[in-house]
């Protein structure tokens, strides 16, 4: 550093990008004093500094005319078009749907804009605080984002956070969410995937009935859906601590990772946490990210997943009742992937992969195994004693690691 | 196809008052619908962006698919549009958004922060340099330069890239990456350092 025939990198970064101050423009000049070598080295850099001619990004124009062909139509037909030719757009299959926004001054007034996958309408409405709120706090009102069987939905915040809300999930966002200095709180009952626009001056959690996420780094999941039977939380990038909401006296005030709270559990990018329905156990694991939030873009994705846990996820992303016809299909595991079949499509992959018999009738099946070939003979395979569709809450022990 | 209409483009020098001024009157024209407004806005930030989600995702369609995909959706949701901060940040921030996202889509390995020096040509001045007939002479000044920003660490590179073609300050860069701006000028200063050293070794073999 005291070396004058040395120059540092930092020095002639803020030298070069006209930052540096008087005392350092001085060492550079003496530097430069020293050495044609040095001059001519601070010229590449000033070359290199100095920004490429633009390139025309688009010569033909296409760009502009691809937009404003679609700026008089309703936004329904243009996000399927703008996906690159063999990136279907939705596993749901049939349609694509957005909601018109402006039919919903509400989301405008809490700055969220907003895009619905799936078909029918979604479901938003103004949620009172005597909702049977996962918490209580202070903010009066809310808006509500419940996505139907069979939908997905995006949505951009007002902080730059970007949600994708899975089927059958609720979103609940504080009318005040990302308009004040404080922190920013959701409340989620079902999934969804996260990527937080992160600023530590304002906290970002979200909160479900079992337990807390608080955003410490970028992207992650959350699933409270029924079967959870707690709170999940799978990490893509950055991290996430959570923590279960122990005991009735948390609604009284409203809850804090920080202060005295041992329970906390700190995960990090390809971590999932999982906390238990009562909000009193964690445990953690490595898992393969990519498998959890899959969905996000249109693919339910499962390797050597116990079939009972996939029935709930097929129901929801299908919008079908499944039953099994014998609790044994609940264990055996499944390795497949859903993209963008239709139902029948599905069914057919299902049957083929678990070699099953369907029953159909309208937007109900009942599975049975092939293999079998008389109710009878089930008697030398144990009987299952869960629910057919209830049976996640192993699922964060089955890291689908194999 | 409308080259004629000449508009007022963010002073790339300065970031000024004035550039605000315009910004804030582009969004206003946006959100009371201004066709005109939008299709100027989208113009000044066309070639920008596209040029940054092609660095991320290494496809020029993919990158104005994902640019042209953003505006049209600003457009449609002008009622609602409120970018936070200042406009070129929100616009580099959705589209990196946008190409993470896309990255993921495509389920490739390929991670954001991998170096890419695999990516660039494999050979350079000096590295086969006991061979000295088939020794690879990094002819002009400007492949030498991109070639040794290409093998800067895709963060690096990104930080680089963000202030140096970009014209983003350090407090924006670290907007847009969710990094602090402290962490912006270690890279900034490591960016810095790798070119220095690559570049000497190119005007050696000048």
């Amino acid at each position: 550093m005291n070396d004058p025939q040395h120059m540092d990198d930092a020095t002639l970064v803020r030298f070069l990008s006209g930052e540096a101050a008087p005392d350092e423009v001085a060492r550079v000049q003496h530097w430069l004093s020293l050495s044609d070598d040095h001059r001519a080295e601070l010229e590449l850099m000033k070359i290199v500094w100095q920004a490429r001619p633009k390139i025309n990004a688009d010569p033909d124009d296409s760009m502009w005319r691809w937009i404003s062909a679609r700026m008089g139509e309703s936004p329904a037909g243009s996000a399927r078009s703008s996906q690159p030719s063999g990136v279907r757009p939705s596993v749901l299959g049939r349609s694509w749907r957005f909601q018109k926004l402006r039919s919903y001054p509400a989301v405008a007034a809490a700055g969220i804009a907003l895009l619905i996958i799936g078909g029918g309408t979604l479901m938003l409405r103004r949620a009172e605080r005597d909702h049977a709120q996962p918490a209580q706090q202070a903010l009066s009102t809310m808006r509500e984002i419940v996505t139907k069987r069979g939908q997905r939905a995006v949505l951009d915040l007002r902080d730059g956070t970007h949600v994708v809300l899975a089927a059958g999930s609720r979103l609940r966002i504080p009318d005040q969410f990302g308009a004040t200095l404080k922190g920013r709180d959701l409340y989620l009952e079902g999934q969804a995937f996260f990527q937080v626009a992160h600023d530590t001056t304002r906290p970002f959690r979200v909160i479900t009935s079992a337990g807390i996420a608080q955003d410490i780094g970028t992207e992650f999941l959350v699933t409270a859906l029924p079967e959870t039977r707690g709170l999940r939380v799978v990490v893509a990038e950055g991290s996430v601590a959570i923590r279960g909401r122990n005991g009735p006296s948390d609604t009284s005030t409203p809850p804090s990772l920080h202060g005295n709270h041992p329970q906390v559990l700190t995960l990090r990018a390809g971590e999932m946490g999982f906390v238990d329905s009562l909000g009193l156990s964690m445990q953690m694991g490595r898992v393969n990210v990519a498998a959890y939030t899959s969905w996000t873009h249109g693919e339910l994705v499962y390797d050597g997943a116990e079939f009972g846990d996939v029935v709930p996820d097929l129901m929801r992303w299908y919008d079908m009742d499944i039953t099994l016809g014998d609790t044994a299909l609940a264990h055996r595991r499944l390795t497949a992937t859903f993209s963008d079949e239709a139902p029948d499509e599905m069914i057919k992959l299902l049957s083929t992969a678990l070699d099953l018999r369907v029953e159909r009738h309208g937007r109900s099946l009942t599975l049975y195994p092939r293999t079998q070939a008389t109710p009878e003979t089930s008697a030398d395979t144990p009987p299952a004693n869960s629910q057919p569709t209830g049976t996640d809450s192993q699922r964060p022990n089955a890291e689908n690691a194999s | 196809m409308n080259s004629s209409r000449e508009f007022n483009l963010p002073s790339e020098s300065s970031p000024s008052d004035s550039t605000a001024l315009i910004q804030q009157s582009w969004i206003a024209g946006v959100r009371a619908g201004d066709d005109r407004a939008f299709e100027t806005m989208f113009r000044a930030y066309r070639d920008d962006l596209v040029a940054f989600a092609e660095s991320l995702l290494r496809s020029h369609e993919a990158a104005q698919e994902i640019v042209q995909d953003l505006f049209l959706r600003i457009w449609q949701m002008r009622d609602l549009w409120e970018p936070r901060g200042p406009l070129n940040a929100y616009l580099y921030r959705a589209t990196r958004n946008r190409a993470i996202m896309r990255l993921r889509q495509q389920r490739t390995e390929l991670s954001l922060h991998e170096p890419f020096s695999r990516l660039g040509p494999a050979t350079i001045a000096g590295s086969v340099a006991d061979q000295s007939d088939s020794r690879v002479q990094v002819a002009d000044l400007e492949s030498a330069i991109s070639q040794a920003v290409a093998e800067l660490p895709a963060r690096c590179r990104e930080v680089f890239c963000l202030s140096r073609r970009h014209h983003l300050s350090n407090a924006q860069i670290a907007d847009v990456m969710q990094i602090s701006v402290k962490t912006v000028e270690v890279q900034m200063t490591r960016a810095l350092g790798h070119l220095r050293r690559r570049l000497a070794d190119w005007r050696r073999s000048d």
